[in-house]
């Protein structure tokens, strides 16, 4: 089980950033019970999964909150989770490009580092939160790069929930707030209802998508609105309500739905 | 400027433990100065060089007290570093498996999970103090993984280290050795590990030994290298003003980068 922290200079966002790779490697467990997991054939690659933290949080989030590298570790899957600050995972106009960052430069970046997998049947993304919201805009961003993605208390409509009067909304330091909204970027940049239909054209492109929300998360009913927008329009959708709230605990426990919907292998995959 | 800390779960050691690498990427540099990024892509494998720490250590040491991640960047080498306690780089008699580790465990994931070498000519090792003994030590233990060794401040002579019985030392020889009275003459000994290489007609890597003048390990370092010599084995020495420390170690592992990456056979006369 290698957790590692990659530090790095970004050419999509013109600085350093920090992202976590997580890679199955011989566990304790592997070691202790002679599991005999093989993780050192130099033709096999890993299945990867993207997974990406909610406003106010980094890359650490995922790891030091739930339990996902254990997860992870079981299902041997890799999974890199990046930092984009509160970006909702889009380019800033002039500034850092956190939506090709995410969707073009990272990957690339890390097949190039790590046994990681390039083929699109195995390369999945999800998040939680804006997150999820980010998993989605990068499905529509760049349908070629991910096969499935799963959005975990996701919320849709970015521009007006950031305006509202939620505490979510309200304790965005202002002056980040001017650089998402007031600044070169208008409402249309955040809109995904927008972002679908200037992908319609391209609907048998896009991943499979599955969906789960808290019975009490605030923003379930939107979401589960705009994944009925999907089904709409052509689009392969799941989802799933379970009882909970916008809480880790609710993410810990349903990262494991995600990972039991997702075409997961259970061990390290060729690509020829 | 790629920086990769790692913690994992090791075999060998059975337990948890940290690894950090640096591959060259891209870096700012790179594009204020309009130099060429190409060497990074799809595929590419990096010449790799293991670095050792000291005795009181760990694999945080090279990167946070010397320049090396830029001199590597400059080389386009990566750089491994891993912790070893203060095992002198053995299978301790009671402790760690330290050898077994720095010299197959850790070249197996390094290889499987980055971008390095797996040619020999691309494989190369360094330390200091007590890691310049481990380069010299681990590389001529498996000589044929590695062409290239490099010891700065070295405390070379194992036996001799241990007869030193430095007051200050850290190393816990019963634990270390089963029998550490009679070390000379055994794998531990890098003179024995030579001599068997020059008996067996085995490779045996390019070695280069740097020490300061003002060194409480230069006496040590002048004997060695006479010995080595006597034995014909070539190796290139290198000296300059200094002590025991990371201004020593820090220039040094400049020079010992530049005599690595020149041509074979064009290496600057030994002293």
């Amino acid at each position: 089980m290698a957790h590692i922290e990659c530090s790095f200079y970004s050419q999509a966002l013109k600085k350093n950033t920090k992202c976590i790779v997580f890679i199955p490697t011989v566990s304790a467990d592997d070691y202790l019970n002679e599991t005999g997991r093989v993780y050192f054939d130099a033709a096999t690659r890993f299945q990867t999964l993207y997974l990406l933290h909610g406003s106010y949080g980094n890359c650490t989030d995922w790891p030091l909150f739930s339990n996902i590298e254990r997860y992870a570790q079981d299902a041997c899957l890799a999974v890199v989770m990046p930092s984009v600050e509160n970006s909702a995972y889009q380019d800033i106009r002039g500034g850092a490009a956190y939506g090709t960052f995410c969707s073009e430069e990272l990957p690339v970046f890390l097949q190039t580092i790590f046994p990681l997998a390039r083929r699109r049947e195995n390369l999945f993304v999800a998040g939680l939160s804006m997150g999820g919201y980010g998993a989605m805009t990068l499905s529509f961003r760049n349908p070629q790069r991910f096969s499935r993605c799963a959005v975990i208390s996701g919320c849709v409509d970015f521009y007006t929930l950031m305006h509202g009067t939620m505490n979510y909304a309200r304790k965005l330091p202002p002056a980040y707030k001017s650089l998402l909204f007031e600044g070169r970027m208008g409402k249309d940049v955040f809109d995904l209802e927008r972002q679908l239909q200037d992908t319609r054209s391209r609907i048998g492109e896009l991943p499979r998508y599955y969906f789960n929300s808290g019975s009490d998360d605030p923003f379930r009913t939107e979401v589960m609105t705009f994944a009925g927008k999907l089904a709409a329009a052509g689009c392969s959708v799941e989802k799933m309500t379970a009882p909970g709230a916008h809480t880790w605990d609710y993410w810990d426990t349903h990262i494991t739905d995600v990972l039991q919907w997702l075409p997961l292998a259970g061990r390290c995959v060729v690509e020829s | 400027m790629g920086f990769f800390h790692v913690n994992y779960f090791s075999p060998v050691l059975g337990f948890g433990t940290d690894i950090e690498v640096f591959v060259p990427t891209p870096n700012s540099d790179e594009i204020l100065n309009h130099k060429d990024s190409g060497y990074f892509h799809d595929g590419v494998r990096f010449p790799v060089l293991y670095v050792l720490h000291g005795a009181f250590g760990d694999c945080t040491d090279w990167a946070r007290l010397t320049g090396i991640e830029r001199y590597a960047q400059e080389r386009k080498a990566v750089l491994v570093m891993a912790s070893a306690d203060n095992s002198f780089y053995q299978d301790m008699y009671r402790g760690g498996s330290y050898f077994t580790y720095i010299s197959d465990e850790v070249p197996e994931y390094i290889e499987r999970f980055f971008p390095v070498s797996k040619l020999r000519e691309e494989t190369f090792i360094a330390g200091l103090s007590m890691g310049g003994y481990g380069a010299l030590h681990v590389a001529l233990a498996r000589p044929e993984k590695y062409s290239a060794a490099i010891s700065l401040s070295g405390a070379v002579d194992i036996a001799g280290e241990i007869r030193r019985g430095a007051t200050y030392s850290p190393f816990c020889w019963e634990d270390i050795f089963r029998d550490p009275e009679h070390v000379e003459g055994t794998d531990a000994d890098i003179f024995y590990q030579l001599k068997k290489l020059l008996g067996q007609k085995r490779c045996i890597p390019r070695l280069f030994q740097s020490c300061g003048t003002e060194d409480f390990l230069y006496d040590m370092n002048r004997s060695a290298y006479r010995r080595i010599c006597d034995m014909g084995v070539q190796i290139t020495f290198d000296e300059a003003p200094g002590r025991h420390d990371w201004n020593y170690w820090d220039a040094g592992i400049v020079r010992a980068l530049d005599w690595l990456f020149e041509p074979a056979g064009s290496g600057q006369a030994g002293k």
